[in-house]
């Protein structure tokens, strides 16, 4: 209850300071869902020329689209001083949160949340959603609902995850070269396209060093049932909690036991 | 015009400080290749052509936009950073153009990328793609220039939208803005081919389609005759029509900039 406090205290002062230029932000919130609907604008004309990607129509790589978007953001909402971590060390903001009287990494996970883009991807995957979630032959059930409740919480818990363990090398070199980023954002990029499309080396990393075939493509497979599902064993419909419960204790871990080099 | 193509000579000799990220680049240039050369490959699944256009063609044209579009340096927020430091009247005083300056500064970086960033990933790309060679010399050369024209349209037009720091708070939102609408119509995501026909026709009345569709155009021989002149003259127009722009919003914006003394 405490936690929840905090948050929207947090939240509160976020959104007053993001939003204070009303024009600006407005400006700055389509931007982000402009930018990022691009992609999807370039998926939509491609698909409208071929009809289908492989096995996919439009609808349902919009859908697998709302996922990553979903995740996306709400993993904006938790983790982003992480993407931000070298500024937090060399600005000494860090240092601020060492001295506060909660736990270090609970205080990151509720401070600092990009707002606009938050809102932006939020926009963009609810937008997805309605668009595609009546047309692709799922059945709304309790158990789907459920299941598709899970698979949001594991894909937002899988990226934080990559931020988290990329970010603990912070603690070694302040200077960000970027490949955090890179890793991140350019294996994102494949995830808007169905796995089964990418040669096997890009399908294995996808699927076992940087997982996001399990925050979109898989629990994707489990609602939409693709003739290419027959490519992999079925029990990866079912592994995205694994593997964010996984991925996630080794980055935390990893962080922690890096904090302990920190030198301020 | 010396001293202008000494301050290029300056920024491209000053990029070879950052090796590390010309790998970066290399790598997300080619990712993103990758990506779309998986993408043709699924689409057109033993297909020899759609609507005359081969696979190799459409992949060639994602290397080649895809390359061109990481390639030029779209800047800084020149214009809306030297507001917030106050610093754009001192730019002024100097005895150089600060808009050619910046002109030549950013054609210096962006043929440092061109040579150290792009290329590589030709030569990597030549290794696992098929791509579809030029039709001739003069097609060729006749690329060449054309993409040298789109470069300059792209630059005005990112700069146009920069000259919004004058009345407006954050540039951001208007380049990414610009940004995205090149990517998806100028032939970034999608090659301009397979776009709907009532857009294509739309997006003459834009320069997006002399960024990067038309350099392509003549790197395939698709025109031939007056239409080579014509493309030609179409891209020349587009530029006279964005400096011209670019220069009233620039006068409109010092004026203020003076008058109310916040450069």
């Amino acid at each position: 209850m405490d936690l929840i406090q905090l948050f929207l205290a947090y939240a509160k002062t976020g959104i007053k300071t993001r939003f204070q230029y009303h024009m600006d932000s407005f400006l700055l919130s389509f931007a982000v869902f402009f930018r990022e609907a691009s992609s999807i604008f370039g998926v939509y004309f491609l698909l409208l020329k071929f009809d289908t990607l492989g096995d996919w129509n439009i609808k349902e790589i919009f859908f697998m689209f709302s996922i990553i978007s979903a995740t996306y953001s709400l993993f904006i909402m938790f983790f982003m001083v992480f993407r931000d971590f070298p500024d937090w060390i060399k600005h000494g903001d860090f240092d601020r949160i060492l001295l506060r009287p909660r736990g270090i990494f609970v205080q990151m996970l509720l401070n600092g949340a990009d707002w606009v883009a938050a809102l932006s991807h939020g926009a963009i995957s609810v937008l997805m959603f309605i668009v595609s979630a009546n047309s692709v032959g799922i059945r709304w059930n309790a158990t789907n609902i459920l299941y598709y409740i899970v698979t949001i919480i594991s894909g937002t818990v899988i990226q934080g995850a990559i931020f988290v363990f990329f970010s603990a090398f912070n603690f070694y070199f302040s200077k960000n070269h970027g490949i955090k980023e890179f890793v991140f954002w350019k294996s994102r990029r494949f995830a808007t396209f169905p796995l089964s499309i990418y040669g096997r080396v890009v399908q294995n990393i996808l699927m076992f060093v940087i997982p996001f075939a399990f925050v979109n493509y898989f629990p994707a497979q489990y609602l939409l049932r693709k003739s290419d599902m027959a490519a992999y064993p079925a029990y990866y419909m079912y592994l995205s909690p694994v593997i964010a419960v996984v991925s996630f204790t080794i980055a935390y871990l990893f962080w922690r036991f890096s904090l302990r080099y920190y030198q301020s | 015009m010396e001293e202008y193509i000494k301050f290029a000579k300056i920024k491209f000799i000053s990029n070879f400080e950052n090796k590390l990220n010309n790998i970066i680049e290399i790598l997300e240039t080619l990712f993103f290749f990758v990506i779309y050369w998986y993408v043709f490959r699924t689409l057109y699944d033993g297909k020899q052509t759609i609507d005359g256009i081969t696979s190799g063609m459409a992949v060639t044209v994602m290397l080649l936009s895809v390359g061109f579009d990481y390639s030029y340096y779209k800047g800084k927020m020149y214009i809306q950073e030297k507001m917030r430091q106050g610093t754009l009247l001192v730019e002024l005083i100097k005895p150089v153009d600060y808009r050619f300056r910046l002109f030549f500064e950013d054609m210096g970086t962006t043929l440092y990328f061109v040579i150290f960033r792009y290329v590589p990933v030709v030569f990597i790309a030549m290794l696992f793609a098929k791509l579809e060679g030029t039709k001739s010399v003069l097609y060729f050369v006749l690329f060449l220039i054309s993409i040298f024209l789109g470069y300059i349209i792209s630059w005005l037009f990112n700069f146009v939208c920069n000259e919004f720091a004058f009345f407006t708070l954050s540039v951001w939102g208007i380049v990414s803005i610009k940004n995205a609408l090149i990517d998806i119509f100028g032939g970034v995501f999608v090659p301009v081919w397979f776009l709907p026909e009532s857009v294509r026709h739309g997006l003459i009345f834009t320069p997006i389609l002399s960024i990067y569709y038309i350099p392509i155009n003549l790197y395939f021989g698709l025109y031939s005759g007056i239409k080579i002149f014509l493309a030609i003259l179409y891209q020349l127009a587009w530029i006279l029509i964005l400096a011209w722009i670019s220069d009233k919003v620039w006068k409109r914006g010092i004026d203020k900039v003076i008058l109310k003394g916040a450069g």
